[in-house]
């Protein structure tokens, strides 16, 4: 049972972070659209600090002190939240590109058609992530939480009043330091959102999960058997019956963890491999340098890349029938073996279903590389690229009005600017660049940068001359 | 959400033990209630109403305890032959593995199939306003079962890898 002394010390401790939540919120930083997730916490520790109280109190009325279980769990509240408070630690650093930022919020609001603020910040790892705030929170069990607090300095407009109603979601964007000035690997951005439209079907892809499952347990029980037998030591006191049922039940378990977590990862692989087209695997590449062997949480990153390489294939053939992807499309590569039997049937499986089990979820993500006819798409991309040849913003041949809606034509420009990257033209920029192809990236990056910019600056303009109607249906 | 593993993984069962001890409290408000005279009561200086929260979260771990309840009676074979196992029934069923795995040898499991209808015909006396009729052992059982599932939770592990 926790001491008096230890229950102060938590108390102590969930004040110590509350007061640096707070001191961060207020210190002086280049934005404020982490503000949501500072006041949000705040709330957090305030209901795990008042529960603590309450619990304290009615112990002692009843002569005893904290259930250890109880008091053990709002210690690990305060690790969580620590951990989630870390989370928007260096979204203030002067090497992050801030001026990406309010292209990606914009294309965030244009595909999930929910407010969404993007904030960068650098991964410790070698990593690119994006974490949904208020997702976090309802993961949590914080969801009631997400809210700005009723503070004063709160604008009393009736816009702030609609934001206060319905607060707005903070997408948090890590990107590795090294790369922080690389924009080409902002298509990445294309999978992170992915999750989100994962999350946003959930019921249909949690039906393709269970077919999965079935399909594992059943098509390759004889596999599992053998892999079971390996598994089981006898406990004093325990048949050999309830040892292997015991068994049996934990790989159905693991079975059914690892199939959600790849199936999430896989359909965000296949809607990046959607909108960004073979440049997701171009970033993709740059993020994950050999093997990526497979995981709990994550396939490896061999199977990943054949099951892109064949989406695309099925979905984009004249796409990457263009020379300049040939060496994405290059699988000599020997991939790694998995870790066990569970991982190597569960691969099979996966390998062998994916793509068809998730291509009417998929089908829904609207491409603008599937919805541009071929010689239509070539023509563009031709004057994209001449543009950039000539360093200026390869936004200018995307006209207004025209048949693509504007958010799609973000995707599109990733798109071009990757494919540049890869093509002969980029070996000119090079040259240019005094044979330093880092520089040449940059330069290329700005190009990027200064077009998504343009793009959402237009979008804007026109939204606003056509009082909010988008320009496609 | 990341490209590649990340070191660090979430408690996915951080909302369960929540409402556990959302209950466990009010279960401790019940009990001060149902086992102390209204002067005794008084003179303690707490507020023993149920707050709101309290009032919902009993219902709803009534029905995580009989999910579990469920789950924990499916044999190995229905889940790897049958297909007709429910879905909700089916990640009650993970939950359960992946908490009871650090448990195994400690101690046994809380009886979920008591745990929810304890809770189910507490709830029901809060519904009709007639908590100080409860009796003082079923108010008692079910929070020695609340506190359980949190030590069960409480010794779950991030990671499903054999150990």
């Amino acid at each position: 049972m926790p001491s008096p002394w230890q229950v102060q010390c938590l108390l102590i401790r969930m004040d110590s972070l509350r007061n640096e939540i707070l001191r961060v919120k207020n210190k002086d930083r280049p934005y404020t659209e982490t503000d949501i997730v500072y006041d949000s916490l705040v709330s957090v520790i305030e209901s795990r600090r008042d529960q603590l109280i309450k619990a304290n109190a009615l112990a002692v009325a009843k002569g005893t002190t904290i259930d250890q279980p109880l008091f053990n769990h709002r210690a690990r509240d305060l690790e969580t939240i620590f951990k989630v408070f870390s989370y928007t630690d260096r979204v203030d650093s002067p090497r992050i590109p801030f001026e990406i930022l309010r292209s990606l919020s914009w294309v965030a609001n244009q595909l999930f058609d929910e407010r969404c603020y993007a904030v960068v910040r650098l991964e410790p790892q070698y990593n690119y992530t994006l974490l949904s705030c208020r997702r976090e929170f309802e993961r949590h069990g914080w969801s009631k939480y997400w809210r700005y607090a009723d503070a004063s300095e709160l604008a009393k407009t009736a816009a702030d009043d609609a934001i206060r109603a319905h607060p707005p979601n903070v997408l948090l964007l890590g990107f590795p330091s090294p790369d922080a000035g690389s924009t080409l690997v902002h298509a990445l951005a294309a999978h992170e959102f992915g999750h989100e439209f994962a999350f946003k079907w959930q019921n249909d892809i949690k039906a393709v999960k269970e077919s999965l499952v079935a399909e594992i347990t059943q098509s390759y029980n004889d596999d599992l058997q053998e892999y079971l037998l390996g598994l089981i030591t006898r406990r004093e006191g325990e048949s050999r019956d309830d040892v292997t049922e015991k068994a049996r039940k934990y790989i159905f378990a693991v079975i059914d963890n690892i199939t959600t977590n790849w199936l999430r990862e896989i359909f965000s692989d296949l809607v990046a491999a959607r909108l960004v087209g073979p440049a997701f695997l171009a970033a993709f590449d740059r993020i994950i340098i050999g093997h990526g062997k497979a995981g709990e949480t994550h396939p490896s990153a061999a199977l990943r890349r054949s099951l892109v390489r064949r989406y695309l294939t099925e979905i984009l053939p004249d796409v990457i029938s263009d020379p300049t992807w040939t060496h994405l499309f290059d699988d000599t590569f020997t991939p790694a073996k998995p870790p066990d039997e569970i991982y190597k049937v569960i691969e099979k499986v996966f390998d062998t279903t994916i793509i068809s089990a998730l291509g009417p979820i998929l089908d829904r993500v609207k491409s603008p590389l599937i919805r541009l006819k071929a010689k239509e798409f070539a023509g563009l991309l031709v004057a994209m690229e001449d543009h950039i040849d000539h360093l200026a913003t390869p936004s200018v041949p995307l006209v207004l009005g025209d048949k693509l809606p504007d958010a799609e034509k973000f995707w599109l420009l990733m798109f071009a600017a990757w494919h540049y990257r890869l093509s002969e033209k980029f070996k000119t920029l090079v040259k240019i660049c005094g044979d330093n192809s880092v520089k040449a990236e940059e330069v290329l990056g700005n190009l990027l940068l200064h077009a998504l910019l343009s793009l959402e600056l237009r979008a804007r303009w026109h939204d606003r001359l056509r009082g909010g109607v988008p320009n496609v249906a | 959400m990341s490209i590649i593993p990340t070191k660090t993984a979430a408690d996915p069962y951080a909302a369960l033990s929540w409402t556990t001890s959302v209950v466990s409290i009010a279960l401790d408000k019940i009990d001060l209630q149902v086992n102390l005279s209204a002067r005794e009561q008084q003179n303690l200086g707490i507020d023993l109403e149920l707050a709101p929260d309290e009032i919902e979260a009993v219902p709803e771990l009534a029905n995580e305890a009989k999910l579990f309840s469920e789950a924990s009676k499916i044999s190995a074979s229905d889940l790897f032959v049958a297909t007709a196992v429910p879905a909700d029934v089916r990640e009650s069923f993970s939950t359960l593995v992946a908490i009871e795995r650090d448990f195994s040898g400690r101690g046994s499991r809380p009886n979920f199939e008591k745990m929810s209808n304890d809770l189910n015909f507490i709830n029901s006396h809060i519904e009709t306003g007639d908590i100080k009729r409860l009796h003082p052992d079923i108010v008692a059982d079910a929070k020695r079962a609340c506190v359980e599932l949190l030590e069960h939770l409480d010794n779950y592990r991030h990671s499903l890898a054999p150990h």
